[in-house]
């Protein structure tokens, strides 16, 4: 079973080819990211699942509903999209509850998922006055108020205090252990390597890969950084690393070796017997950050 | 039904309430004044010109005397709310909330119908509320201006009063759905209030001097004629009476109505939501 599936997912706005041919296969339950740099199309994506935009081409089915028809589906989907927005002059509480006779959602889970996203003491002051992080707090109170098989979630963390951040993050992981399916895009790699089962990449419109975050983070190997403290010998750390048989890369008037963390002391031994001192010798395990900008071939721009 | 309700969680703020209820009201209750004022010999000089009679103490004594005031300036309060169904519709996309009305309500004319529907009853209630506050203020000053209110309780000045708020609702709906269209195009307020206003108060006057006809169907035509209750009725305050007989501006009435629904449902179902 499924909660998201596309095939040849595709939407151009004039001459600009915003998603190209995606294909994604979500499994229903867990936490999956989606990540991709600036304009890479996960916003378009996310739009058209939610039924905002219609595809020039390809099919998509949420929740075993094609996206042709929304209102099969999206009454169990919870969506948050970009920034929040909502009534400036209406209180949380009362914004709410717009949506909720919109929706035809229990009254009684305004208050519930208040509580929930830490809202609980400040529903009844205006939206207007809430801060960034209490904004983006509602729009998530609001994706939850449907109790929604399909959480999908448009950099939910944006805003957040370091404390907001972890909050949610268990929020949402607890949700995906629940059974839901929280499908979350976010600029912070760190917090979707943490809560992310599963991964769709995407840049340039398409999907560089989908499938389980370890099977990513294990594509990319980890690698040992090391400096030595005379320049003249970065040279001799190189050798030293060749005659090892591990490859590596001069960065910065250090070098990034190809190797498990686990020869780093090898190394270390290697270089004191060779007559090197080492001003820096660091171990770095696999993470999503490496493995984004390996897949997208951008080291500079960041994510969307 | 649900976009109905949920609607009114916004409509029923006091904000909305006192602003766009208390335009109505307030504009309903001036006007009101200034006629009984000049039917009792106050000077009310309105276009800063030699003071002139526009009513009569004589004309308010008559069954129909109890809403003249309001029916003479119904324009106005299809001015309120063509700015409610504007900033109202445009809102939705000035704020970005339409993709989160969109998200929860995915049948996007189901939104609109609902929407629109609580919009109208709005103005039903404006308008009720307007023609209470009328008769109200009206029957206070009476006597100080001379007039007699005796035939407004008889089954004619009932009956005078039921067609004013049946013809000033409606009259006041055409300038409102036009407005709504404009503003799902425009995605604007600002636009569509502008618009929308500079038409009914003063663009096609301007047009009709150079395009007599207009004056038999265009929108603000049809808006005067229904607030008077048709041709034979009198032009608002001292203005040129309407040509457009009653059914005819009824039927055209019904005909901006269902085409501005017509064109806003089509652009708001079929539009992609980007922003």
């Amino acid at each position: 079973m499924t909660s998201i599936r596309t095939t040849g997912l595709t939407k151009d706005f004039g001459d600009l080819r915003a998603v190209d041919n995606i294909n994604m296969d979500l499994p229903r339950g867990g936490v999956a990211g989606f990540v991709g740099p600036n304009g890479a199309g996960k916003s378009t994506t996310i739009r058209m699942l939610l039924g905002l935009i219609k595809p020039t081409s390809g099919e998509a089915e949420v929740l075993g509903h094609s996206i042709e028809n929304p209102s099969a589906y999206l009454h169990r989907v919870g969506g948050l999209i970009e920034a929040p927005a909502f009534y400036p002059a209406l209180t949380g509480e009362e914004n709410l509850r717009v949506f909720a006779a919109l929706g035809g959602f229990a009254r009684s889970r305004i208050a519930e998922m208040l509580d929930v996203v830490g809202l609980g003491d400040r529903g009844g002051d205006k939206y207007k006055n809430y801060s960034l992080g209490m904004k983006q707090r509602l729009g998530i109170a609001l994706a939850l108020l449907p109790d929604p098989d399909l959480l999908v979630l448009d950099e939910p963390t944006n805003g957040l205090d370091p404390q907001g951040i972890v909050e949610i993050r268990s929020l949402l992981m607890e949700l995906g252990a629940n059974g839901k399916t929280v499908f979350v895009s976010s600029h912070l790699l760190a917090e979707i390597q943490a809560a992310c089962d599963s991964i769709v990449m995407i840049d340039h419109g398409g999907v560089v890969y989908g499938g389980l975050m370890v099977d990513l983070l294990n594509r990319n190997s980890p690698t040992i950084r090391a400096a030595a403290e005379n320049d003249t010998d970065t040279v001799r750390l190189i050798e030293l690393a060749t005659n090892a048989g591990f490859t590596s890369t001069r960065v910065n008037g250090a070098i990034e070796i190809d190797a498990p963390s686990v020869w780093a002391p090898d190394l270390n031994r290697l270089a004191w017997q060779a007559g090197i001192t080492l001003k820096e010798l660091q171990a770095t395990s696999a993470d999503l950050e490496r493995a984004f900008f390996a897949m997208t071939g951008n080291n500079k721009t960041g994510t969307e | 039904m649900r976009a109905f309700r949920s609607e009114w969680v916004k409509l029923s703020r006091r904000n909305t309430l006192l602003g766009f209820g208390g335009a109505m009201v307030g504009f309903a209750v001036l006007f009101t004044i200034l006629a009984f004022v000049n039917a009792g010999g106050g000077n009310v000089d309105l276009d800063g010109g030699e003071a002139e009679d526009f009513v009569t103490a004589a004309m308010l004594s008559l069954p129909e005397g109890s809403v003249f005031a309001i029916t003479s300036v119904g324009g106005f309060l299809g001015i309120i709310a063509l700015a409610l169904f504007a900033s109202n519709l445009a809102g939705e996309f000035n704020k970005g909330t339409i993709r989160m009305l969109f998200v929860t309500e995915p049948n996007r004319l189901k939104l609109l119908a609902g929407k629109i529907a609580a919009l109208i009853s709005f103005v039903a209630v404006g308008v009720a509320a307007t023609l209470a506050a009328t008769v109200g203020v009206g029957a206070l000053l009476a006597p100080g201006s001379g007039v007699e209110t005796a035939a407004w309780w008889t089954s004619d000045g009932l009956a005078a009063i039921g067609s004013a708020y049946v013809n000033l609702t409606a009259a006041a709906l055409v300038p409102a759905l036009i407005a709504a269209t404009i503003a799902v195009i425009a995605r604007s307020s600002a636009i569509a209030i502008s618009v929308g206003a500079a038409w009914f108060i003063l663009g096609e006057v301007l047009l009709g001097t150079f395009w007599d006809s207009l004056a038999e169907w265009g929108p603000a035509a049809v808006m005067n004629a229904l607030a008077v209750g048709g041709a034979g009725g009198a032009g608002a305050m001292g203005g040129a009476a309407p040509v457009i007989a009653y059914g005819t501006a009824a039927l055209l009435a019904v005909g901006y109505g269902v085409l501005s629904l017509a064109i806003s449902g089509t652009v708001l179902a079929t539009r992609d939501v980007t922003s």
